[in-house]
């Protein structure tokens, strides 16, 4: 001890060693708990009237005292409400977070610099404080204070620090054990979640079969017979089922793009033929769609998703822009990584206002003429996005909109 | 629309179709459109019985769905058709309305007589791949050709 008038405390200290181990046993599982039976422990082992864990709270810009010892000045801290400092008040331990320069004084009443509640609120005499930083970052101050004058010593302070180091550490732990349980809990919900939207695509697929299956076979009867009206009919009604299914089947892509992204198979495809057959589909007597580019362009790419990808650029052009003719291009463009794949769907169409045009790929969000989940765009995104590539959309008001999708073909 | 004609010699039996589904609507949906198709059906229920039925019936085709009793019901059927000899070379259009396809299964879609549709599919599709399968193997294609 080298302090000559903090030596009268002497007589007063527990083994600090015994303290360090209790320390050691607090089962960290949840911050508060931990902290308030840390604050207890050292309280007795400095024979301190109050220690505070003190954590800065963002929100209300304050330091808050998160496990206060419960000792009787640690009541009557709570009573004052000075269980809360606002950094905009001031006083030592607000200097001591800001700093980080430790504070220890055995003469807290004539300190000018502390504040007149702690001071004279809580008649306290010696205090000493230590920045708490938690993975090097400031998360607040451990704060401990004693109503007789000049009672800690320079070992208290280091005992002090020592101890806010294993908070530091305590701190740590308790968070990263509370971060993995609150991630364990979301895994697990998403898995339920996932699994529930599997089943119900499936059954939702089941149940689509038949009725499907029925108003074809009721189509096949009305243009043996020559009735073209029922013919019409079918269709309709065959197209609501269509668009019913690819709403499941998009919540269900949307789901599993969420769980970690789409699982893809890839394998060498002709991307020519692709865009040939897959625009043939998609074309309607309301909307031409033409097909520029070469003859043949093998990729290693996952075939059903890029033409889920295409389908899902075809069915916006024809949705936003109906009656304009679209023009799908397909070319090779080498690049400083490889050669590449560059598709783009241009229609010229009203064109996309320029403030929807950032949120244009998040899910959900969907143009006044959508009859689908506002999915299309953003599963096209994800898609090209699990390929390695890219999709990016330019659009003019009154000229029309191009959507870029550009994949990987080979790495030089 | 010009109607199916399931076989081209008059006087040989419709090809038989046995359809393994463990849904009622979907049995009396292909039933009507594959009779009317020119095919015979047997349809059954229960994926338990259908190996050894589809063994002793010898049909032309099988149209399987996968999820029944079981996740992995059909799967256990086409393990079974395609390692007895008696059964390998009986086409099947494998139908589910599942959306993974399970590796062992991706495998033994690789034999040409095994073709996977996708519920729910346009009959259109079903009636031209049943047609597809169920075609001389050997021909050249005229359509091809031109």
């Amino acid at each position: 001890m080298t302090d000559t008038e903090t030596a009268q405390a002497a007589p007063a200290q527990p083994d600090f060693l015994t303290t360090l181990e209790r320390l050691l046993a607090i089962q960290a599982t949840a911050v508060m708990p931990a902290l308030d039976e840390e604050s207890t422990l050292i309280a007795h082992a400095l024979c301190a009237d109050k220690v505070d864990p003190l954590l800065y709270d963002q929100a209300i810009t304050s330091l808050v005292a998160v496990g206060t010892s419960t000792t009787p000045m640690g009541a009557q801290q709570h009573a004052l409400g000075l269980d809360r400092l606002p950094l905009a008040n001031g006083g030592r331990a607000v200097e001591v977070f800001q700093t980080g320069v430790p504070y220890h004084s055995g003469q807290v009443h004539t300190d000018q610099g502390e504040l007149l509640g702690v001071r004279d609120g809580l008649g306290i005499r010696s205090a000493m404080a230590v920045r708490l930083d938690v993975n090097g970052a400031p998360r607040g101050c451990v704060q401990v204070d004693s109503a007789q004058p000049n009672h800690f010593t320079a070992q208290d302070l280091a005992f002090t620090h020592a101890v806010t180091h294993w908070v530091s550490l305590l701190l740590q732990r308790v968070e990263l054990i509370e971060r993995q349980q609150r991630e364990a809990t979301a895994q697990a919900r998403q898995l339920v979640a996932e699994e529930l939207v599997t089943v119900l695509a499936h059954d939702l697929g089941n149940y689509l079969t038949p009725l499907l299956g029925t108003i074809h076979l009721l189509a096949r009867r009305a243009a043996h017979d020559g009735r073209t009206t029922d013919v019409k009919l079918a269709d309709q009604a065959a197209r609501s089922v269509d668009r019913l299914h690819r709403l499941t089947t998009d919540l269900l892509d949307a789901s599993r793009v969420e769980q970690g992204g789409l699982h893809l198979r890839p394998q060498p495809v002709d991307l020519a033929d692709l865009v040939r057959t897959t625009t043939d589909d998609l074309r309607t007597p309301q909307t031409t769609m033409a097909v520029e580019g070469p003859d043949e362009l093998i990729a290693d790419v996952d075939p059903d998703r890029l033409r889920q990808a295409l389908e899902n650029l075809l069915h916006n052009a024809r949705t936003h822009a109906p009656g304009s003719p679209v023009v799908v291009t397909l070319r090779r463009e080498e690049r400083d990584a490889g050669v590449w794949a560059i598709l783009r769907v241009h229609d010229q169409g009203p064109g996309i206002a320029p403030a929807v045009l950032d949120t244009l790929m998040q899910r959900f969000v969907r143009g006044h003429q959508s009859q689908g989940l506002g999915l299309g765009l953003y599963l096209a995104h994800s898609i090209a996005q699990a390929h390695g590539g890219t999709l990016t959309v330019e659009s003019k008001l009154g000229e029309g909109t191009t959507f870029q999708l550009a994949v990987p073909v080979a790495t030089s | 629309m010009a109607d199916m004609v399931a076989s081209t010699d008059a006087h040989a039996a419709p090809p038989l179709i046995v359809v393994v589904d463990d849904d009622e609507d979907i049995h009396s949906v292909l039933d009507l459109a594959l009779q009317e198709a020119g095919y015979r059906t047997r349809l059954l229920g229960q994926g338990a019985e259908a190996a050894p039925i589809i063994r002793q019936a010898q049909p032309a085709l099988v149209i399987l769905d996968l999820w029944m009793e079981h996740i992995d019901s059909g799967v256990a059927i086409l393990h079974t058709l395609h390692a007895d000899p008696t059964t390998r070379t009986i086409p099947v259009i494998v139908a589910s309305a599942h959306p993974f396809m399970r590796p062992e299964l991706a495998d033994l879609l690789r034999e040409p007589q095994y073709v996977f549709v996708q519920k729910p599919f346009p009959l259109d599709t079903l009636l031209q791949t049943i047609a597809a399968l169920l075609a001389p193997t050997t021909p050249s294609d005229p359509d091809r050709a031109a």
